[in-house]
């Protein structure tokens, strides 16, 4: 015997920039939990042409046009980053869910607004922090948990590459609208899977290279209550290594960042265990290459709703991410391309 | 600080290599601010880092850069087509640069610094370049391009004071570049280049900020008007010395980085190359595209086409790769041979020394980088870039 299927959660998608086209759509096609039935964006021939290719019966300009009979009950805010706040809490007023991209806002003040507005309006607020549902990042935070490594002593992080995303307009340059450069964008996961992995940091070093606009590269400096120590580099202009390397008194774990692998490595010995992070029957792992931790996003937030039970990623741990940007960025120091600078004079 | 401080200026091209060092330029040395014209996003982080106008928009459309070119005291126009079908290129090479200068005439500038190239001066290689080499003909689409969009502002110069300056580029590498730095740099990490002649041609390499400082020089010397400039680096090294950098950097010795051919040899070689390919048809003239330029096949696999194309690549017979891979049945053991396309072939082989008195006596352009100099702060670029093993 088998429990009723509940129908789908009627989401509308705002806003139709790279990430709705090349993640949102493609995963919720492949997540039978939620239906999409709008699509709005202030580039109105954009949605209208997106909702056109993925059979989405309405698109439009705005949330406020909305129609009744679509019967939107969530959505997924996929704007740039300055609007991610006011949207969010517009649309919650409305009385809809709202799984909000990240970073959750460009501040913690936009955070506690948010988080106040969710809980008048009795509705789910959950993060699109993604990497989180990666499953070489959840194996990460059990084994962890079960204390594997011992005592965690260090970290390295090592995200991005040259730039190619995309994008379907300029925000991400704006730092009015983006907030910030590739610590903002990118960024905020790492940062959000160290918080999620080791805990709140209790010191916090941080150097980048913008110069009145938003930094193209940057290191974030962090020691955890635990005593572990290390690095998160970031950059939009060179290829780094893109993997995380956790450190502790037993062995080390690594992990590349986009793909679902994981090694561990056992102090002294001279073996390791390295593979793929798979899933185990029944959940959701349908949809190909990076659109599945997205599918499992969506298909969390509509179980969160469904069951009035808690997302994995709420607005608390969304804010968390927010605060440390925003301690980066206000002690930040200069960052100095040695290659860049004009006294580069190459004297060999 | 020079006479551009607290000035407007607008730059197209702005995010490409040349374009993006003279964003940075303007901006931390001459306190200019900075109006950038860019055509799309990929490569606009470097400068973004700075609070500038960020403008995206197509080079060819009169009305944005009208627009974009409203009280700005002097526009760069470095936007280039190097890549598209012969239309595209044309777009932004010719109708791009006469949106530019129409703008410049409307917005009333003090002065358009063009971006051309030393191939405006055709295919024939004599012994010295200069501005008075008067040109011959070029089968090359880009340069013949690049040649009309010089007359065509050359002619606006002459019947509406259009205040242009030209600059003739060579071979600019360094920090960030394509083709002659990063795309050699790859292309050495998998093949052998095929070094014409011995490498005994005449490179006259040019280092990127040395470019950048003639054309802040140009837009604000007055004797530039109207005035063509060939701008080359302080020195005449040979491609020898220009690839034995390259390889020094990737830690091979130029044995392993370069074979000797000569230049008959290698137009032999390419010649039978091409007739073969032309049997074999146009997607594998497409891949051949794809293996001469290693940074465009570089970006296209880091795209999101990328997990797509290698996906394709696992399940189609290998042959139809090989013009792609370059790796020829009978090549010998070893890494395989790279042969540079016919115009290119007599690039590498040339002996010509450009001349840059005139850049040096009207603006007093002093150039402070040669090949050492300038290969080491590459080096260091490459070093921190992850390109270097």
């Amino acid at each position: 015997m088998t429990a009723a299927t509940p129908p789908p959660l009627r989401l509308a998608i705002v806003g139709a920039g790279a990430i709705t086209e090349l993640g949102h759509l493609p995963a919720a096609a492949a997540v039978p939990q939620v239906k999409v039935v709008a699509l709005v964006d202030r580039n109105l021939p954009r949605a209208t042409e997106l909702a056109r290719r993925f059979d989405i019966p309405h698109a439009v300009g705005d949330i406020a046009n909305l129609p009744d009979s679509a019967g939107v009950e969530a959505a997924l805010v996929a704007v740039p980053h300055a609007l991610h706040a006011p949207l969010t809490i517009a649309l919650l007023h409305r009385g809809l869910h709202v799984l909000v991209e990240k970073p959750m806002a460009l501040t913690t003040d936009q955070c506690d607004a948010m988080i106040a507005a969710a809980r008048d309006a009795k509705r789910t607020l959950a993060v699109g922090l993604v990497r989180r549902f990666m499953r070489s990042t959840r194996l990460t935070k059990s084994l962890l948990e079960a204390g594997i490594l011992g005592e965690i002593e260090s970290f390295a992080i090592d995200d991005c590459g040259l730039f190619n995303w995309p994008a379907a307009s300029p925000a991400l340059f704006d730092p009015q609208i983006a907030g910030g450069g590739v610590l903002m964008d990118a960024g905020v996961h790492a940062l959000d899977t160290l918080l999620w992995w080791l805990g709140q940091p209790v010191e916090v070093h941080y150097r980048d290279d913008s110069a009145g606009g938003v930094e193209a590269e940057c290191e974030v400096s962090l020691t955890f209550a635990s005593g572990a120590a290390g690095t998160v580099r970031l950059s939009r202009l060179r290829d780094l290594p893109k993997q995380a390397v956790i450190t502790g008194r037993h062995g080390q774990l690594s992990m590349p960042l986009h793909d679902d692998k994981l090694a561990l490595q056992l102090h002294g010995q001279k073996i390791q265990w390295q593979g793929n992070v798979t899933a185990l029957p029944g959940a959701v792992d349908t949809s190909p290459l990076h659109a599945s931790p997205l599918a499992a996003q969506l298909a969390d937030f509509a179980h969160a709703i469904a069951t009035g039970t808690a997302p994995s990623v709420t607005a608390e741990e969304g804010r968390r991410s927010v605060e440390l940007i925003q301690r980066c960025y206000q002690q930040r120091q200069p960052l100095l391309h040695t290659w860049m600078q004009p006294s580069a004079e190459g004297q060999p | 600080m020079t006479s551009l401080a607290g000035k407007r200026v607008l730059v197209t091209g702005a995010a490409g290599f040349v374009g993006a060092r003279l964003v940075e330029t303007l901006i931390t040395q001459h306190g200019a601010d900075v109006r950038a014209v860019v055509r799309s996003f990929g490569r606009v982080p470097r400068i973004a880092r700075f609070n500038l106008q960020l403008i995206p928009a197509d080079v060819a459309d009169a009305d944005a850069l009208r627009a974009a070119a409203a009280d700005c005291h002097c526009i760069f126009h470095c936007a280039y087509g190097s890549s598209g079908d012969v239309a595209a290129q044309e777009r932004v090479n010719v109708a791009g640069t006469r949106a530019v200068a129409e703008a410049a005439l409307t917005a009333g500038v003090a002065r358009l610094v063009h971006v051309s190239t030393m191939l405006v001066y055709g295919q024939v290689t004599p012994d010295i370049l200069d501005e008075t080499t008067p040109a011959s003909p070029i089968a090359q689409d880009y340069a013949q391009q690049k040649q009309r969009a010089e007359k065509l502002v050359l002619d606006l110069h002459a019947s509406r004071q259009l205040p242009v300056t030209i600059i003739q580029p060579t071979v600019v590498y360094g920090p960030m570049g394509g083709w002659w730095t990063q795309g050699q740099l790859q292309l050495l990490r998998k093949q052998r280049m095929a070094l014409i002649n011995a490498g005994r041609g005449i490179c006259n390499a040019l280092y990127v900020d040395d470019l950048v400082e003639v054309m802040v020089l140009a837009a604000t010397r007055p004797e530039a008007v109207g005035e063509r400039f060939l701008i080359s680096g302080p020195d005449h090294p040979t491609w020898r010395q220009y690839y034995d950098h390259l390889a020094q950097m990737l830690g091979l010795s130029l044995d392993q980085a370069a074979v000797d051919v000569t230049a008959d040899e290698a137009h032999r070689i390419v010649a039978a190359r091409l007739k073969a390919a032309s049997r074999r048809g146009v997607i594998h003239w497409a891949l051949g595209v794809l293996r001469e330029r290693p940074d465009v096949r570089q970006r296209l696999l880091d795209s999101p086409l990328g997990l797509p194309i290698k996906a394709t690549r696992r399940l189609t017979p290998a042959r139809w790769w090989t013009p792609l891979t370059g790796q020829e049945p009978d090549s010998t053991p070893g890494k395989p041979i790279y042969y540079p396309d016919a115009l290119n072939i007599d690039l590498f082989a040339a002996t010509t020394r450009v001349k840059i008195d005139k850049a040096r006596r009207l603006l007093g352009y002093q150039p402070r980088f040669d090949l050492q100099r300038g290969m080491h702060v590459t080096q260091q670029w490459a070093q921190w870039a992850n390109l270097l093993p």
